[in-house]
C-alpha cells in the first residue's frame, strides 16, 4: 500500500517541477521580447538626429461594417529636443507637412497652398501630446517616438512573445508579438547593431470591425545631415493662412476617395 | 394539397428571398458609385476615424475634451475655434463636387461658393477641409 503513495508523491513533484520550468521558460521568452522592443525604442530615445521613411497603411470602417484601407507615405525628421518635421504624402495625393521648430507648430498643405500655425514651445514628448490632443491631429507613430516609447508600449502588456526570425529584403528581424487589452501588436526589429523596428502591426480587437494599423519602415537613418531649413517655413506666395478647427466628435468626415 | 395562410406565406417569401437579396446588392452597387450627385454627396465613404496607430485605448481623453468642448465651442483659443463643424467635405470630395465653385475673396479669407452653399477653408484632423460656412454678410 506505501508504493503507491509514494508514486503519486513523486508524479505531483515532478508536475509541479514541470510547471515551474515551464512557467519561468515563458517568463524568460516574454522578459526577452520585452527586453529586444525595449532596446529598440531606447536607442530611438537616445539618438539625437534621425530619420525614418515609413509607408502607413490603416482601415476605416464603415457604417456598413466594410473595411476600406488607407494610407501614405511618411518621412520624419527629428532633431532633439525641440525640432521636428514630418512629411506625409497621401494616396489621394495631397502632401501635408507639419513643422515644428520649438516655438511654433507649423501645418502646410502644397496642393492647397495654405498653412497654420500654433506657437508653442517644449520638448518633443509636450509637442506631440499638444498636436494630438489640441490640435487633434494624428501622429501614428508619437509614440514609437516619444523619449518614453519602450514604458508606452510595454506598459500594460498581458503577453509578449518571440515569434521567431524573419528576413525583410535583406534585413534579418525579429518577430515579436504582444497583447494587452485594448490591443494585440506585432514589431519586427532587426538585428544587427542599431536594432530599429522594421515593421509594426496593430490589431484593435475591441474597436468595431477589428481595424488594423500597419507601418512599414522602409528606411531609418541614424546620422543624417539635417539641413536648417527643413525645420523653417516660408508661406509660399499666395498661400492662405487658415484656422485649425476643432471638430465636434458627434460629427464625422464625409466623401473622399482611398 | 392545402396549406395554412400563414405556411403559404412563409413559403412565398422564401422564394423571393433570393430574388430580393439580388436587388438589394444591386442597390448598394449602384449608391457606391453614384458617390457625388449634383453639389451634394449621396453616397458617403468615411475617411475617419482611422485605426490610430496607438496601442492604448484613448477614448476616456476623448470624451473629457469633448465635455470641456461643450462649454467653449465658440471660444477663440490662439489661431484654433472651436467650431461645431455641420457639413464638411475633404478637399478630394469638394474637387469632385460637379458644380462649378465660384472663388471670393473677403478681406483675407476665401470663399467658395458652389450652388447655394457658401465654403471655407479649415484644417480638420490635421488634412484641409472645406466646411460650409454662413453667408457672410453683404451677399
Amino acid at each position: 500500500m506505501v508504493r503507491p503513495i509514494v508514486f503519486h508523491y513523486v508524479l505531483a513533484l515532478l508536475l509541479l517541477l514541470i510547471n515551474g520550468v515551464f512557467t519561468s521558460y515563458v517568463a524568460a521568452e516574454e522578459s526577452d521580447a520585452v527586453r529586444i522592443l525595449t532596446k529598440a525604442c531606447d536607442i530611438l530615445a537616445t539618438t539625437d538626429r534621425f530619420t525614418m521613411l515609413v509607408e502607413l497603411n490603416f482601415d476605416v470602417v464603415q457604417d456598413s461594417g466594410q473595411k476600406i484601407e488607407f494610407g501614405g507615405r511618411q518621412e520624419v525628421t527629428i532633431e532633439r529636443p525641440n525640432h521636428a518635421r514630418i512629411d506625409t504624402l497621401r494616396r489621394d495625393g495631397s502632401h501635408d507637412t507639419i513643422i515644428y521648430n520649438g516655438k511654433k507648430v507649423t501645418l502646410y498643405n502644397e496642393l492647397e497652398n495654405v498653412y497654420a500655425e500654433e506657437p508653442f514651445s517644449g520638448g518633443l514628448d509636450k509637442v506631440f501630446n499638444f498636436i494630438t490632443d489640441e490640435l487633434e491631429i494624428p501622429l501614428p507613430l508619437g509614440e514609437l517616438l516619444s523619449s518614453n516609447s519602450a514604458e508606452i508600449l510595454t506598459q500594460k502588456v498581458k503577453s509578449a512573445k518571440i515569434i521567431g526570425t524573419s528576413v525583410f529584403d535583406t534585413v534579418q528581424v525579429q518577430h515579436l508579438a504582444f497583447r494587452n487589452d485594448d490591443v494585440d501588436f506585432q514589431v519586427w526589429i532587426g538585428d544587427g547593431e542599431k536594432p530599429l523596428p522594421q515593421r509594426l502591426v496593430i490589431h484593435y480587437k475591441n474597436e468595431p470591425g477589428k481595424p488594423k494599423f500597419i507601418a512599414h519602415f522602409i528606411s531609418w537613418n541614424t546620422s543624417p545631415h539635417i539641413d536648417s531649413e527643413v525645420f523653417s517655413f516660408t508661406p509660399p506666395e499666395e498661400a492662405e493662412r487658415i484656422p485649425i478647427a476643432v471638430v465636434d466628435v458627434s460629427k464625422e468626415m464625409e466623401g473622399g476617395n482611398p | 394539397m392545402r396549406l395554412p395562410r400563414f405556411r403559404k406565406i412563409v413559403l412565398v417569401l422564401l422564394l423571393f428571398l433570393p430574388l430580393l437579396t439580388v436587388n438589394l446588392s444591386v442597390v448598394e452597387n449602384c449608391s457606391a458609385r453614384a458617390v457625388v450627385r449634383g453639389h451634394h454627396v449621396t453616397s458617403v465613404v468615411r475617411t475617419g476615424p482611422a485605426a490610430s496607430g496607438s496601442v492604448h485605448k484613448h477614448h476616456h481623453r476623448h470624451k473629457r475634451r469633448y465635455e470641456e468642448r461643450k462649454d467653449f465651442r465658440d471660444d477663440v483659443r490662439r489661431d484654433r475655434r472651436r467650431w461645431r463643424v455641420g457639413t464638411s467635405l475633404t478637399a478630394a470630395a469638394f474637387r469632385n463636387l460637379s458644380c462649378r465653385s465660384e472663388v471670393i475673396v473677403i478681406g483675407h479669407v476665401t470663399y467658395y461658393r458652389c450652388g447655394g452653399s457658401w465654403y471655407r477653408r479649415v484644417y480638420t484632423a490635421g488634412t484641409v477641409t472645406y466646411i460650409v460656412v454662413e453667408v457672410p454678410a453683404g451677399y
